[in-house]
């Protein structure tokens, strides 16, 4: 295991870039997500018929061929940017739909009697999406959308791929260089779990304590 | 106070409403009766336009609701969203399952109406909202939320929220049938008071015993029309339709109540 | 540029990497299945020297990305003495992982087949196995059938990850031949419908599942 602490120096600054990245990710995709969301749960059909495709093209491609596409397609449009924008670009836009789908979703599941009731004290619609959906959805999109951001976060290790130095690739670096695969990954995967599993912990904490008001 | 003219309402092909009229003087404690999918709670959420109708008018303090221009034809117009949010002011409803907003304790639910529409300051609708749960007997768990109080408690807060409006009259929408036996009375007590206090109110409900003590008038619905119209002791000694007496009947036997 | 010839020559080359994507798909849902299987029975044990260790390994193999699983097995089979082929990585790496998740997808199917079905099975006289694989799985796992089509459909999107150490599957065919032909991310636009037809029918291969599967909730 000295290998691994020797390297570790090396490795936590690449954990730095992987957490940068997956900041990144989850923040624009939770901000897109949840304003495409919010229209899609209100707006008319055209609307939500945008939505479901976007979804339906997300969820059936893998994200490396998302990657695939921005890291090959940017520079053709014109847009000479590093890989790392590229991967995280093609990350945002992935994951905006999931967050998308689940604000929908969460928003629509507020209790129709709910609404009423607001209707019934004279409330505007604006006044009823501020005041009662929108908080009561988020409340029930909390919980997947944090177990949707435990998913972003493994997700840009695959942009290693196509060279962007973060953990994994800075990994595969130093596992060639030293040849100990085991203790190295071991390592990493540790950095990782320790990353993600917390977070997936504050999913099932939320979603318990959601479950009771 | 509430004239209603000539309502229609189908769901698609189901007319839940046929041609119903009647009036409600201010004051009057009127009772709705009937079976299930007779359009009786129909009827009183159209009051407050959360139902749509196709033909007919409602008029409540003098004022259409839902639509402009007539009872139908071609100049009868949906009135604006705002027009209609206005209009909701002045009926206060109580549903039966409380509908409380879970995010928010009792008071803040009770201060909703007042701030957001009214435009009061949150110092005026707390005190207002604290003389009103204390008047339903809740002051002290003003600061608690839904899920915290009993079913019969959250009805009456519900009931606050619904009066803080200062509505001209009060729409009750089978409010205790959700609610277990015991805690039924204290509801009950409530409505019995807010009518001793001279508040126009208009109840659904499978309470006969209750509709029997406090209305002053109860109409039978019956697949979508008003078969018996007149004071409960009336109606109850001399019905005029058999459909009554077996509805009575039928009552009585399965009363959950003893 | 004629897109159909283009198109058409590409497809051959395509057509081999999606027969390696489907091997991988083939081999590794069955194992990731039965495995599944095995590891949600120690998972709902009730002794802690049991369940305790099976959670820990489940919550690790699903807390870490899987091209780095990949990337274990990829680099560490050489070291173990083993020339396994690329493929063969991928695919132990992805049935591994896809074990552990699916075996979190059985055990929420467990946690809702009700404890009376337990104890009838019990007092008909089976054992705790028997009760286990005759009365509470077959319930759970009709229970779940929507949750098991979408990590189908997940298993489906990981294989491509292992483009990543060269294993030429639908992904890396695409860029083999974007390469070649000196064309861009248009390859991977045709790559992604292919991949979209592919989860498509695997999902409506569950959603016309959950017909019968409903039926006997």
């Amino acid at each position: 295991m000295d290998v691994a602490i020797l390297n570790l120096g090396y490795l936590l600054k690449a954990a730095i870039v992987t957490l940068e990245m997956a900041a990144a990710t989850v923040v624009f995709s939770f901000l897109l997500g949840t304003a495409l969301g919010v229209f899609a749960a209100l707006g008319g059909t055209a609307v939500r018929s945008v939505l479901t495709v976007y979804v339906y093209i997300v969820r059936g491609v893998p994200v490396l061929v998302l990657i695939f596409i921005a890291y090959f397609g940017l520079p053709r449009m014109g847009l000479d940017a590093p890989n790392y924008v590229a991967a995280t670009i093609a990350l945002v836009i992935y994951f905006a739909a999931f967050v998308a789908d689940i604000v929908r979703g969460s928003i629509l599941a507020v209790p129709k009697t709910t609404v009423e009731a607001g209707m019934s004290i004279g409330l505007r619609k604006a006044q009823i999406l501020t005041q009662i959906q929108l908080p009561l959805g988020m409340r029930l999109a909390l919980p997947p959308l944090v177990t949707t951001a435990s998913i972003a976060v493994k997700s840009t290790s695959y942009a290693s791929i196509v060279g962007v130095w973060e953990l994994t690739y800075a990994s595969r670096e130093v596992v060639e260089r030293t040849l100990a695969a085991f203790q190295i990954f071991f390592a990493v995967m540790l950095i990782y779990f320790c990353i993600c599993y917390p977070i997936s912990l504050g999913a099932t904490y939320l979603q318990r304590r959601l479950k009771t008001s | 106070m509430i004239e209603v003219k000539g309502v229609s309402k189908s769901f698609g092909s189901n007319q839940v409403l046929k041609d119903i009229s009647f009036d409600v003087k201010e004051g009057e404690v009127v009772v709705l009766v009937g079976p299930s999918g007779s359009g009786k709670s129909t009827l009183l959420r159209c009051i407050n336009f959360l139902e749509e109708f196709q033909a007919g008018e409602i008029l409540v303090d003098g004022a259409a609701v839902g639509y402009s221009g007539g009872t139908s034809g071609p100049s009868r117009r949906r009135q604006s969203e705002a027009d209609v949010a206005n209009l909701r002011t002045k009926a206060g409803m109580v549903f039966q399952n409380y509908n409380l907003f879970p995010h928010k304790t009792a008071i803040e639910n009770v201060m909703m109406g007042p701030v957001l529409v009214n435009k009061d300051s949150k110092a005026d609708a707390r005190a207002h909202g604290l003389e009103l749960l204390a008047k339903v007997g809740l002051k002290d768990r003003a600061d608690h939320f839904p899920s915290q109080l009993s079913g019969g408690q959250q009805q009456r807060v519900a009931i606050a929220r619904a009066l803080a409006m200062r509505p001209k009259v009060m729409l009750f929408d089978e409010v205790t049938s959700a609610l277990d036996p015991e805690l039924v009375d204290e509801v009950l007590k409530t409505l019995r008071d807010l009518s001793n206090e001279g508040m126009t109110m208009i109840i659904v409900t499978h309470e006969m015993q209750f509709a029997r003590d406090v209305a002053d008038r109860l109409l039978f619905f019956y697949q979508g029309a008003i078969i018996e119209d007149g004071p409960p002791a009336e109606v109850f000694a001399n019905p005029k339709t058999e459909r009554f007496q077996t509805f009575v009947k039928r009552f009585q036997a399965n009363s959950h109540r003893g | 540029m004629n897109w159909l010839n283009l198109a058409a020559g590409w497809l051959p080359e395509f057509f081999d990497g999606f027969l390696v994507t489907l091997a991988l798909v083939a081999m590794c849902l069955p194992v990731a299945v039965v495995l599944g299987v095995l590891l949600v029975l120690l998972r709902v044990s009730e002794r802690a020297v049991v369940w305790v260790p099976t959670y820990a390994v489940i919550e690790f193999l699903r807390n870490v990305p899987t091209f780095l699983l990949i990337l274990v097995v990829y680099y560490g089979a050489p070291l173990l003495g083993s020339r396994l082929d690329g493929i063969y990585c991928g695919a132990i790496a992805i049935a591994v992982q896809h074990t552990a998740y699916l075996a979190e997808v059985f055990r929420g199917g467990v946690s809702a087949v009700p404890r009376t079905q337990w104890d009838a099975g019990r007092a008909i006289g089976l054992k705790p196995a028997g009760v286990f694989f005759r009365v509470v799985l077959p319930q759970a796992v009709l229970k779940v059938v929507p949750a098991i089509g979408n990590q189908v459909v997940v298993l489906i999107k990981d294989t491509s990850l292992v483009a990543g150490i060269g294993v030429v599957d639908l992904t890396l065919s695409g860029k083999l031949v974007m390469e070649r032909t000196a064309s861009s991310y248009e390859v991977f636009v045709v790559i992604a419908a292919f991949y979209l037809i592919l989860t498509t029918i695997a999902s409506a291969l569950f959603r016309w599942l959950e017909i019968p599967a409903g039926k006997r909730r």
